[in-house]
This record gives structure tokens, C-alpha cells and sequence, in this order.
């Protein structure tokens, strides 16, 4: 399974400036990826683009090789978005999952079943009589269960109450396969970040980061809470107890964990100087 | 149990586990949940529980039976006895005998104070 | 698995398509029933009030009665229908009409084909079928009315379904009954494959913008062909005998249908190349 982007282009009228220039990249399955990127950087225009919601400018997205903005039922069935605000139709749960799942060939109804308990959903008898949080939950349990070769989410923990969003993390950590890819677009980092494997940050239309976890641990020396400012800090932001930065890792250092916020402003200031590490290790 | 001292998350997994071993809780030869099963729990992606699991496995704590799961090594608890030993007197003790030598505390004090402490236990 | 769409598979668009839409449906059903019913019944007062008022009602007035009930009842339906049809076509996309709609439709998989045939199926054949059924329905509440609110008796008749089908009033079937029906059906098909079309280009507002840009550019046509007429034959008719097929009957109602469903099928087929190119945002 590959999801790649082939110099993809796009931009929402002439009139604006481009949202994606030219981005290459090639995804392959098993994986949990974190799309970070400032308010209006593109990040849910390239989830769209993936799911053939827009066509893009020029270049193309293609999963395994066949162009998903055709909106093949195959393609379709292969890749699943969980839209930032969803809507569901004026029905029982127990109607919809007969409606919708057939359409997914390996929906897994345990696994359904699985997610609606690990949420405390409750029985359903009106899904739009739900709260939109609620809706969110339902959603996100059945785009689990559809074990769609891609499962794309634009926001998933965004309106999520604090078990709702302990209960995602519990179950991306079960059903993140290996056979999957799970894109997740997110400004809430502290909400995901341990359980992302590869990080995407997007800035002016590029990807400026795209990376394992763990090459940005082999590369990247994360401090937290310094009086100081070290010399060879790259970036760092001020915190509870003084400064987080982060330096260029040494041999002799154990490796830290990832700080996505100083990492983000790391990647929008000096992504250079942050590539060249990763590049290197 | 995940605080922003910056430890790798991957690490401050295998202190936690071995932590267990030395309390006693996980017995040689018992089954450990699956690596699955203990990211779901920690709520860490499924590859940071492998990188965890796979860093006891290189000491000789956790031993893999292909097919079945990880299992408690028959020495795991001497080793990571060792093993949190040499942490201690190695690098963490340090910062304590920095501020001793700070405030002239001198060892005699300090072997007073050690043995009124094992005394109260 | 799916690479062979069998005849499950492709069903379950529709499916969930009905599902989710029955009662949207169920209600325009509801209503053409009770504006068809209302009108009949109208009219049903208004031809005896007419018949009443006349001094000299003929040598047959029972049948005479029944044919112009029957006749005005006809015309009627006939205006309900293409009510009707110009409104089903405006709905034909009405899944793409709002973002989120949108995106649910366009991520269900399955073909652009099965989701495009499922939507004309519903908006044009079950639409026409569920129409024919309501008028005969109203049909039946009229004659029962009749029957048990007044006291016009010869007017207790009911029309027979083949001729609420063919929109036709008249007691004896004529062959030109069945060419006015020809080209009534042809008309109607042609307007709502317009108004589909309408539908597809403008997600929003549909039907009103599809009626404006209708009357502008039916507008246009019938200047360019006024225009086209008068360079060619002044003021006078046209007597060349080239065009004399259409002055032949049933010729004439060929020609006409023919156009029309041509016309049709063209906009139907732009329309469902507009619906593959449908994004979530709104271009136009």
C-alpha cells in the first residue's frame, strides 16, 4: 500500500496564493503520522486532496498508483475520513452500521463494538440528536473499525472530552497495525504526541518537516526547564520552569522526548537547521 | 508517570516496568501484556512500547517466545537490581553529592543519617 | 471484491440512498397527493357551478359533464406534473446542495455511475410513478367526496389509470391523445433533465437560479429564432414546402419528441460529467 503525492499543487483561486507548491512524498502503511502546521497552512486542504474531495491544481495524489481525485469505489473503500465537524444521518446507530459497513470489506464489528465501549458511548437510538462530541466518538469508532488501509483525521480529539480523548489514544495504540497508515491533523499536541511515529510540518505550502519519531530523537536533543539558554540551542520556548529548548544530540546523551511545541517553532524558524540534523543521522 | 523531564517516553517505560520487577509484581517466567496491549494501556504508540520492550530484551529482563509474547527472564530481578544500582551510584547520585559537598556535609554525617534511616524502616 | 460490482453491491447505494432519504420523499409524495386532491376538488365546484349556470346544457349533458370534468381534471394534473417533474429535477443533485452533504456523498464508495443512475432513477421514473399514483389517489378521494359531500351525481365518476397516465381527458381514446402524451412526456423529461442539469451547477439556490438562466436564454433563442424568421420570410408565413413536415401530423410530434429527449440526454450526460468533477468546495 503507498499514498504518495507527486509534485501536488494546489491553490483554491487564482486570486490566492497557493495552499501546496510542488510537494513530493511517499507514504507506505504502519504508522501513526502527525500533520502539524500553522491556522490556514493546508493541512485539512491536503486531507481533502488525499480523499479526492479536491482536485488538485496540478500533480496528483495516487494510491497505489491509480489517482484518487477519480473517486474510485476501490479507492474509496481503501481510504476513510474523519471530517473535523461530521454530520450523521437521522437514524439508529444499529441502522447505520447496516447502511455504511458494507461498503468497507473488512469492517470488524468487535472492533466497533470495542471502541463504542472504550468511549462509554451508550446505546444510540437518534444519531442526530447527538452532541457533537458524541458524534465525534461514534465516528471515530466506526472509521476504526472499517480497517480502511488508510484512515485520515482532520481534528479527531477536537471536542473530545478528557476520557474521550484518553479512550482515542487507547485505541489508536491497539488498532495502528501494521498494515495501516493513520494521518492525524492536529493542533493539539499535547493530546497526541506520544502516540505519533512520524511527524509532517507544514509552513508556506511545503512540507518543512517529515520525519520519524524516531530519527528527530536520534538527531535532536530535547532540554526541558533550563535556567539558561545553552549555546548551541536551535530554538526554545519559554516554560514552567525556565527554558525548553532544543540543541543538536551529542553521542554521550540519552535520547529525549520529543517537545512538538518547540519542535514546531523550531520547524517554522529554522527548518533548515533541522533538516540538516535529521538528514545527517 | 510521564512528567516533562524530557526522559524518552520509550525509556520512562522500562523504568516504570522494571520498577515492577524490583517491587516484586511481575514473577520470572510470567507473560507480559503484548506490546499492543501495553501501548494501548500506556497510551504510547504501539512502536514506542516495541522500542521498550525491545531495550529490556537486549539486557537479558524480557525474553521474546516467537508466536507467544515476551516473558520475564529467571534473573531479570538481579539484573535490573544491578542495572538500577549502577544508574544510581553511577550518574543520578551525583546531584546529591553536589549539594552535600555545597553545604561541607561530611560522609560520617551522612552514614549517620543512612543507618537512623534503616533503623526506622 | 470489489473490482466485480455484483447486483448486491450495486444496491447498496441505493439502499442507503432511500434510506436516508424516504422522508424527504414520503413527503413530496404526501404533498402532490393533497395539492393534487385540493385542486380536483376545486374544480370539481367550479364545473358545477359552470354547468349550472348554463341555460342550454345539450342533448347529452351526463356525458358532457364527465368529459369536461374529465378534460379540466387532465389539465389539472398535467400542470401538477410538470410542477412536479421541474421540482424532482431541481433535487436530482440536492446531495451535493451543502458542504457536508458533500462530503458524505462523495466518500461513499461507489461509482460515480451507480450514484448518478440512482439519483435519476428516484427524480425522474419513481418520480412520474409516484405521481401517477397520487393523482389516481386523488382521483379516488375526489370521486368519494362526490359521493359523500354533494349532491352532484353525475359527476361520481373516476377517471381510468391509463388515462391519468397519458394525462388525457376524453372518453373515447384517440391516436392523437397518445401523440399529445408523446410530446407532453418528452416536454416533461426535457425539463427536468434541465433543471437537473440546473441542480448540479448551482448547489445552492438551485432552482431559482436554474429558472432565471432558463428564461434568459429561452429568452435568447426565442429573439435569435423571431429574428431568423424575419430575415429569412419577412412578415409573412413560412410557405417553403421543405418545411411543410411541420405542418404533418404526427410527423410533427416525432420530430418534437425526438428533439426534446435528445435534448435531454445531453443535458443529462453534462450533467453527470459536472457531478464527477464536483469538489467539496463550490467554484462556481
Amino acid at each position: 500500500m503507498q499514498l504518495a503525492l507527486n509534485h501536488l499543487s494546489f491553490r483554491y483561486s487564482r486570486r490566492k496564493p497557493p495552499v501546496l507548491h510542488d510537494v513530493n512524498a511517499v507514504f507506505e502503511q504502519g504508522g501513526v503520522c502527525g500533520l502539524l502546521g500553522p491556522n490556514g497552512a493546508g493541512k485539512s486542504t491536503l486531507l481533502y486532496l488525499m480523499s479526492g474531495l479536491l482536485m488538485p491544481t496540478s500533480g496528483n495524489v495516487t494510491f497505489d498508483g491509480t489517482s484518487t481525485a477519480r473517486r474510485k469505489p476501490q479507492i474509496l473503500a481503501s481510504i476513510y475520513l474523519v471530517p473535523e465537524e461530521p454530520s450523521l444521518p437521522r437514524m439508529s446507530l444499529d441502522q447505520f452500521i447496516r447502511l455504511y459497513a458494507g461498503f468497507y470489506p473488512d469492517f470488524s464489528m468487535e472492533i466497533m463494538k470495542d471502541a463504542l465501549k472504550e468511549f462509554e458511548m451508550p446505546e444510540v437510538n437518534r444519531l442526530d440528536a447527538l452532541s457533537m462530541g458524541q458524534r465525534k466518538k461514534v465516528i471515530l469508532s466506526f472509521a476504526l473499525a472499517c480497517r480502511t488501509p488508510v484512515l485520515l483525521m482532520d481534528e479527531p480529539t477536537n471536542g473530545l472530552d478528557i476520557p474521550g480523548k484518553a479512550a482515542f489514544r487507547r485505541l489508536i495504540a491497539r488498532y495502528a497495525t501494521d498494515d495501516r497508515l493513520i494521518l492525524i491533523s492536529t493542533h493539539q499536541v499535547r493530546d497526541l504526541d506520544r502516540i505519533l511515529d512520524h511527524i509532517i510540518i507544514m509552513n508556506y505550502n511545503q512540507f518543512v518537516i517529515n520525519a520519524s519519531v524516531a530519527d528527530i530523537q536520534r538527531a535532536l536533543h530535547f532540554s526541558y526547564g533550563l535556567r539558561e539558554l545553552p549555546e548551541d540551542a536551535i530554538a526554545s520556548i519559554p516554560s514552567l520552569y525556565g527554558f525548553d529548548t532544543i540543541s543538536p544530540a551529542k553521542d554521550d546523551m540519552d535520547e529525549t522526548e520529543i517537545n512538538l511545541e518547540v519542535l514546531f517553532d523550531a520547524a517554522l524558524k529554522h527548518p533548515e537547521v533541522i533538516n540538516n540534523l535529521i538528514s545527517r543521522h | 508517570m510521564f512528567n516533562e523531564n524530557g526522559k524518552a517516553i520509550y525509556l520512562q517505560i522500562v523504568d516504570f516496568i522494571c520498577e515492577e520487577i524490583l517491587a516484586g509484581k511481575l514473577s520470572a517466567g510470567e507473560r507480559l501484556p503484548s506490546v499492543r496491549e501495553y501501548a494501548a494501556r500506556m497510551q504510547v504508540n504501539p512502536n514506542t512500547m516495541m522500542r521498550s520492550y525491545e531495550y529490556l530484551a537486549s539486557r537479558d529482563i524480557i525474553f521474546n517466545s516467537r508466536g507467544i509474547g515476551y516473558f520475564l527472564g529467571e534473573k531479570a530481578r538481579d539484573i535490573v537490581s544491578r542495572m538500577k544500582r549502577d544508574e544510581l551510584l553511577g550518574k543520578e547520585i551525583n546531584d546529591i553529592f553536589r549539594r552535600l559537598n555545597l553545604l561541607d556535609v561530611s560522609p560520617e554525617l551522612l552514614k549517620e543519617y543512612y543507618e537512623k534511616y534503616l533503623e526506622s524502616l | 471484491m470489489l473490482n466485480n460490482p455484483t447486483i448486491l453491491h450495486v444496491m447498496k447505494y441505493p439502499k442507503l440512498f432511500l434510506a436516508t432519504n424516504a422522508r424527504k420523499l414520503l413527503m413530496m409524495l404526501g404533498i402532490t397527493y393533497i395539492l393534487t386532491t385540493l385542486l380536483l376538488i376545486f374544480n370539481l365546484y367550479a364545473t358545477e357551478r359552470y354547468f349550472y349556470e348554463q341555460q342550454n346544457p345539450g342533448p347529452d349533458p351526463i356525458n358532457a359533464t364527465r368529459d369536461l370534468l374529465w378534460s379540466s381534471e387532465c389539465d389539472i394534473m398535467t400542470f401538477i406534473a410538470f410542477v412536479v417533474i421541474i421540482i424532482s429535477g431541481s433535487m436530482m443533485f440536492g446531495a451535493l446542495s451543502d458542504r457536508r452533504s458533500r462530503l458524505n456523498t462523495l466518500e461513499v464508495p461507489a461509482s460515480h455511475t451507480v450514484k448518478f443512475f440512482t439519483w435519476f432513477a428516484v427524480y425522474l421514473p419513481v418520480a412520474i410513478i409516484a405521481m401517477w399514483i397520487s393523482f389516481y389517489a386523488a382521483q379516488i378521494t375526489r370521486v368519494c367526496w362526490t359521493q359523500l359531500f354533494t349532491d352532484f351525481g353525475s359527476y361520481a365518476h373516476i377517471i381510468p389509470f391509463h388515462r391519468v397516465m397519458l394525462l388525457e381527458g376524453g372518453f373515447v381514446l384517440e391516436p392523437s391523445d397518445i401523440y399529445d402524451a408523446m410530446t407532453t412526456y418528452g416536454a416533461m423529461i426535457f425539463i427536468n433533465s434541465v433543471f437537473a442539469l440546473g441542480s448540479v451547477i448551482f448547489p445552492r439556490l438551485s432552482f431559482l437560479k436554474t429558472a432565471i438562466s432558463c428564461s434568459i436564454i429561452s429568452t435568447m433563442i426565442g429573439v435569435a429564432a423571431l429574428l431568423g424568421h424575419l430575415v429569412f420570410f419577412g412578415l409573412h408565413a413560412n410557405t417553403d414546402p421543405r418545411f411543410a413536415i411541420f405542418d404533418t401530423f404526427p410527423q410533427r410530434e416525432y420530430i418534437i419528441t425526438a428533439v426534446m429527449l435528445f435534448g435531454a440526454l445531453c443535458c443529462y450526460l453534462l450533467s453527470y460529467y459536472r457531478f464527477k468533477q464536483t469538489e467539496i468546495i463550490n467554484r462556481w
